[in-house]
């Protein structure tokens, strides 16, 4: 609203001008009046009157155009220089220009305070959409604080601060100071009070010399004040006008809105965090329940048959029941690790990232596997190109145990898995294919969710392919699940190689023998 | 007379570990196997009874209740650079087993672990104590397919002759000599290369990498140029056997 600014400190002169102008006509007259009809005169006259109406305030504009008429009354009705009527036919001339100048001066003045009054509404209007727009894009409310602060500045040429509270009421955050960015005298009472009350007040203080008017704007959410708009006008008077007042408030109310909307949608995101955290816990709960519990009673079973019913076992019963033991612990050895690992990759353990060869990688997973795979075929495909790549090389292992642990759990023992890795581009691809029934259409996303286990009913916490994801992610990777055209299912998951490996020319050495 | 004889030349070990229940089952699994057996619960005590009457090797719990089991390493190796100490650790933690390793550990366990696998640790470690390298003994090295002439510097695959790089034919000679133990990448890099190399465990296993496309028939799975993930590696010297 720089505009109406200007346009205050022109009229400053307009009764100057008015004087100036009716001056002039006054000159031109005196010089014309032996020369025109004293009508045309009189037109000169009006024509002043509507040039000073046009461009001064109310007051200056009327008493142009009197001045105006008292000025062709003496000096060009005859006789000259004085305000003797020579001849009544003049007192008509005289009236009428008269009553035109006052018609003039009011119709022009109202038609320019109806522009003005327009312009000020387009002005906040646009001020108005400007700052829902800005407050649209803030994603928190100390940012909505900060761009109301901005916005009110610049619109009343103010010092503007904006207190938040929390819920318990207690001013907890001010936003910038802007402007000038010098700092507010105290305002913390006159704050606490609104923050109370919650309606509009005003103080006074002192600021240098002079003394400054301080308003203060509650802002008003589900009927309470929860935050509040300082404003320091420039001119004291800025706001006295109840037209700006209103639009203050106006503003208030969007950015009271604009905080509302941000505080509902944090509880909101909140409360929706809770009831995942809620869910994860049960299912973390169901899981512990069945597949921890599920081996520990086969464990506890067995052991407790060996010590009370020793003298009753065959030998191979005895062997048969130790066996189990020692698969069951394995078993919950491999569960808990899972349940480790996921808790840490939760708790955002980073990656030591470092290169590795990942041959080296793929054989660390299949010697870790190397008794349950006893019985599989497995066949793996390096590409000779395959650079080093910079992983975590313990996570990215756990992802391929993980994986084929998961294609043992569900394939046939006679079938066979198959494991390949080649170059794409800047990124290094795994894949693991085993030639089993494949995945359940529909499922091939879901299998990398918490807890989820396949309709098949085979036994594990569901977490396995779960930390896959995460540390795969954790890698700026992605994973992914499908079924292979020729039976079977295939797990890939595809690595960014990291930049360029170290340089490990190998140097020319001499050869034994 | 023979029976006192026979007890005074079994091993002897020290456990030191604080949960009962792994002290008993270790007991029974020694005993069985013919160790003699002292126990401590801390480390402490660990310290006190190693200092009294050095056992044959110590198993050594990381995790003690009075103090970390690397405290109990650096105090040994004070006085002791020989006896064998073999870490329980648990897996996940690779940066423990590392330091417990360079301060002088000879292998660890992952628990839970398989007795197994502890006993053999065990083995490997009492005979590397007891027998001292004979030239005579040690002029050739054979495992599987794989058959290393350190005489003539000559190594066999299959019979037939692999040609390897000196620093290659170091590598595989750090290796045997450690046969079945486990080395970090530092003491390889230390031992191969000298003590002025550094961080540079790459070496090692680009190193590693050609060796086993030499002498592996599978080198994405090794039968004997092992992996000890985020540790080390460890020469297999039975081929397949965990």
């Amino acid at each position: 609203m720089k505009t109406s600014r200007h346009r205050k400190d022109r009229f400053e002169y307009d009764y100057p001008i008015g004087l100036i102008v009716i001056v002039i006509c006054s000159a031109l007259a005196i010089f014309l009046r032996s020369r025109i009809a004293i009508t045309n005169v009189a037109m000169l006259y009006l024509l002043g009157v509507i040039v000073v109406s046009v461009t001064c305030r109310q007051g200056a504009a009327i008493l142009s155009a009197l001045l105006a008429v008292t000025s062709f009354y003496y000096f060009c009705v005859p006789p000259w220089n004085s305000f003797v009527i020579e001849d009544d036919s003049y007192i008509i001339i005289l009236v009428t220009t008269l009553t035109l100048a006052l018609v003039i001066t009011t119709l022009t003045i109202k038609i320019r305070a109806q522009a003005e009054h327009a312009l000020d509404r387009e002005e906040r209007t646009h001020a108005m959409y400007q700052l829902i727009r800005e407050l649209s894009e803030d994603t928190t409310v100390l940012d909505t604080a900060r761009t109301a602060a901005r916005t009110i500045a610049g619109i009343f040429d103010a010092t503007v601060d904006v207190y938040l509270t929390d819920e318990q009421r207690v001013i907890t955050q001010r936003a910038e100071v802007t402007e000038d960015g010098s700092l507010p005298e105290n305002a913390e009472p006159l704050v606490r009070s609104i923050l109370k009350s919650g309606v509009r007040t005003t103080d006074l203080f002192r600021s240098g010399q002079r003394l400054a008017v301080r308003h203060g704007m509650p802002l008003i959410c589900a009927g309470s004040a929860v935050a509040v708009v300082t404003l320091v006008p420039d001119d004291r008077d800025r706001l006295n006008d109840p037209d700006q007042m209103h639009f203050l408030e106006a503003l208030c109310d969007q950015i009271a809105a604009a905080i509302d909307r941000l505080r509902n949608s944090a509880a909101i995101r909140k409360a929706e965090v809770e009831i995942h955290a809620e869910r994860t816990r049960n299912a973390l709960l169901n899981a512990v329940s069945h597949d921890i519990k599920t081996p520990l009673a086969s464990i506890y079973g067995a052991a407790t048959s060996l010590l009370e019913e020793e003298q009753r076992l065959s030998p191979e019963n005895r062997r048969e029941l130790v066996e189990s033991i020692s698969d069951e612990a394995e078993r919950l050895n491999r569960v808990v690790n899972n349940l480790l690992e996921m808790t840490s990759l939760d708790a955002g353990l980073r990656a030591k990232k470092d290169w590795r060869p990942l041959e080296e990688i793929i054989g660390a997973a299949l010697t870790v596997l190397e008794k349950p795979l006893r019985d599989r075929m497995v066949t793996t495909h390096i590409a000779e190109d395959l650079p080093w790549i910079c992983v975590d090389d313990i996570l990215i292992e756990q992802v391929l145990v993980n994986i084929l642990d998961n294609a043992l759990k569900y394939t046939p023992v006679s079938t066979a898995i198959e494991i390949a890795a080649t170059r794409n581009g800047d990124n290094v691809v795994v894949s693991v294919k085993d030639n089993g029934a494949g995945l359940v259409p529909g499922e091939e996303a879901h299998i990398f969710e918490k807890f989820f286990r396949g309709k098949t009913g085979v036994r594990g916490v569901g977490l396995g392919l779960a930390i896959c994801r995460a540390i795969v992610h954790g890698h700026d990777g992605t994973i992914s699940a499908a079924n292979s055209p020729g039976g079977g299912a295939v797990i890939r998951f595809e690595l960014p190689i990291g930049g360029a490996p170290p340089q490990m020319g190998v140097i020319p050495e001499t050869m034994y023998p | 007379m023979t029976e006192t004889a026979a007890q005074d030349l079994r091993s002897e070990i020290l456990v030191i570990e604080d949960d009962p229940e792994i002290r008993k089952f270790l007991r029974t699994t020694l005993s069985a196997e013919d160790y003699r057996l002292q126990e401590a619960t801390t480390a402490a005590e660990g310290i006190a009874r190693a200092t009294r009457r050095p056992p044959d090797a110590i198993v050594l719990d990381l995790g003690l209740p009075d103090a970390d089991g690397l405290e109990v390493i650096r105090k040994i190796r004070e006085w002791n650079k020989s006896l064998p100490i073999i870490v329980l650790s648990v897996r996940a933690r690779e940066r423990d087993k590392i330091i417990a390793l360079d301060a002088g550990a000879d292998d660890f366990v992952n628990k839970p672990f398989a007795v197994g696998e502890l006993l053999a640790r065990l083995r490997v470690a009492l005979r590397r104590n007891a027998v001292v390298p004979e030239s005579g003994d040690t002029n050739v090295f054979c495992t599987g397919n794989i058959e290393v002439d350190f005489a003539k510097r000559r190594v066999l695959r299959d019979g037939k002759e692999v040609r390897l790089t000196r620093t290659e034919y170091k590598l595989l000679q750090v290796l045997i000599l450690h046969a079945d133990q486990v080395l970090t990448h530092s003491q390889l890099l230390n031992e191969v290369w000298g003590p002025n190399c550094g961080d540079q465990s790459h070496y090692v296993r680009v190193y590693m990498g050609q060796l086993r496309l030499k002498l592996e028939s599978d080198p994405a799975r090794p039968k004997y140029l092992r992996t000890e993930p985020g540790v080390g590696y460890r020469l297999n010297s039975r081929g397949r056997d965990s």
